[in-house]
């Protein structure tokens, strides 16, 4: 279905107002009437533009995760050529903390307001995830062991990173994520550098007073 | 019921399409459960009494603490392999769509894993953050719901050796955690 029809503004309105309803709502309760309300956006606009109330979430979800995926890498760019690895990726993690703190709603939709509504859901998350696989793979010629690292070690760092925003997220504590960039950037970087290194790197992150 | 959540997703299925797969009458269901959430809750119980009775038949006396967090990993590892529907249930639906008391379960059977873990502290070789055992079970969380999303359960025991990397390395050298990688390699390969 072309969405050309609606304009980028009410686009954007949309799309931020059926994520907020299916936060507060849940799966299976969203009023869309009450959502084009919020939005300001007519009814004969939405069918213009979408099929059904699904997939106007999905598209919605893919505009949040684009938009978080430009910010994160684009941070890790700023850094510049001569920054290593683990700044690259302190970078982009302090990055996607800030943004997560600012919209905390948005947070609880990606962590757990979008996986609940099924299988194609879980399925669009896992993708989401694990296009954090190739910018983390730096790690392994930042790594003593590179080639012995195991095959999986870039889904341990993203998985690892992702229990503990989840865990954060879920009891309230968004707005609080930047804190927790020290703990973050030694989970996501203890399984390419070992433990003493990547305690090292928390530490170069750790606000000092 | 894990069947019924795993085609549709818990927030999407009503108790007739749970029936239907189960082959029996509504009123059979309704003879054992009030509504679709207790049905699901004790499907939760079912499995964490499954996975506690799995982990508990890997252990033995005379195992080292990590020949326990071996054996443990790969008995659960396999549990899941052989019932998948039950494992997207446990990891995924109660995770995410299922109500507050399925997330407590869940978040309790996470907490016991870390409990376990959280004795290699005691060989750490430096200053882990409190979150790094968090992290840690949280690495084998996200490669477990990968092959689950793809219908790949069966995959799940031979995952054993980077699993194992995963926890064992926010705390022990590196060359260490690969030594127990390579030991769960070698479990999963002899079948033992």
């Amino acid at each position: 279905m072309n969405n050309t029809e609606m304009e980028a503004g009410a686009r954007g309105r949309l799309h931020r107002a059926i994520l907020v309803e299916l936060e507060e709502k849940g799966p299976g309760r969203i009023e869309l009437s009450r959502v084009l309300w919020s939005a300001g956006v007519s009814e004969h606009d939405f069918e213009a533009s979408y099929e059904n109330v699904e997939e106007c979430i999905f598209a919605a979800y893919d505009e949040l995760t684009a938009r978080l995926d430009t910010a994160v890498r684009e941070a890790c760019r700023a850094t510049g050529k001569r920054s290593g690895w683990p700044e690259r990726v302190s970078a982009g993690l302090d990055t996607l903390l800030k943004e997560l703190a600012a919209r905390p709603q948005m947070a609880r939709v990606l962590l757990r307001s979008f996986p609940s509504l099924g299988p194609p859901a879980q399925a669009r998350s896992q993708a989401f995830l694990e296009s954090f696989g190739p910018m983390l793979a730096g790690g392994r010629d930042a790594s003593e062991i590179g080639s012995d690292l195991p095959a999986e070690v870039e889904m341990l760092a993203t998985g690892a990173a992702e229990a503990i925003l989840f865990e954060e997220v879920e009891s309230g504590r968004a707005e609080s994520l930047p804190a927790m960039l020290p703990s973050l950037v030694f989970s996501l970087l203890v399984p390419f550098l070992g433990p003493a290194d990547a305690a090292a790197e928390m530490e170069k992150v750790r606000p000092h007073d | 019921m894990a069947s019924a959540c795993a085609r549709k997703g818990y927030a999407a299925i009503e108790i007739e399409d749970v029936v239907a797969l189960a082959v029996l009458p509504r009123h059979a269901f309704e003879r054992h459960f009030t509504s679709k959430e207790e049905c699901a809750l004790a499907a939760v119980d079912q499995i964490l009494a499954d996975t506690t009775w799995a982990v508990a038949n890997a252990n033995s006396p005379e195992l080292t603490d990590w020949q326990r967090l071996l054996y443990a990993a790969r008995a659960v590892l396999e549990l899941m392999a052989a019932q998948p529907s039950y494992a997207r249930l446990a990891c995924m639906e109660a995770r995410h769509a299922m109500p507050a008391d399925a997330y407590e379960r869940y978040a309790a059977g996470i907490r016991v894993i870390m409990a376990m873990l959280d004795r290699a502290r005691a060989y750490a070789v430096a200053a882990a953050p409190s979150s790094a055992t968090r992290g840690a079970v949280g690495g084998a969380e996200l490669l477990i719901r990968r092959e689950l999303i793809a219908g790949r359960a069966e995959r799940l025991p031979k995952l054993l050796p980077d699993i194992i990397y995963g926890t064992v390395v926010p705390f022990l050298d590196q060359h260490e955690a690969l030594c127990y990688a390579e030991l769960a390699r070698e479990l999963v390969n002899s079948g033992g």
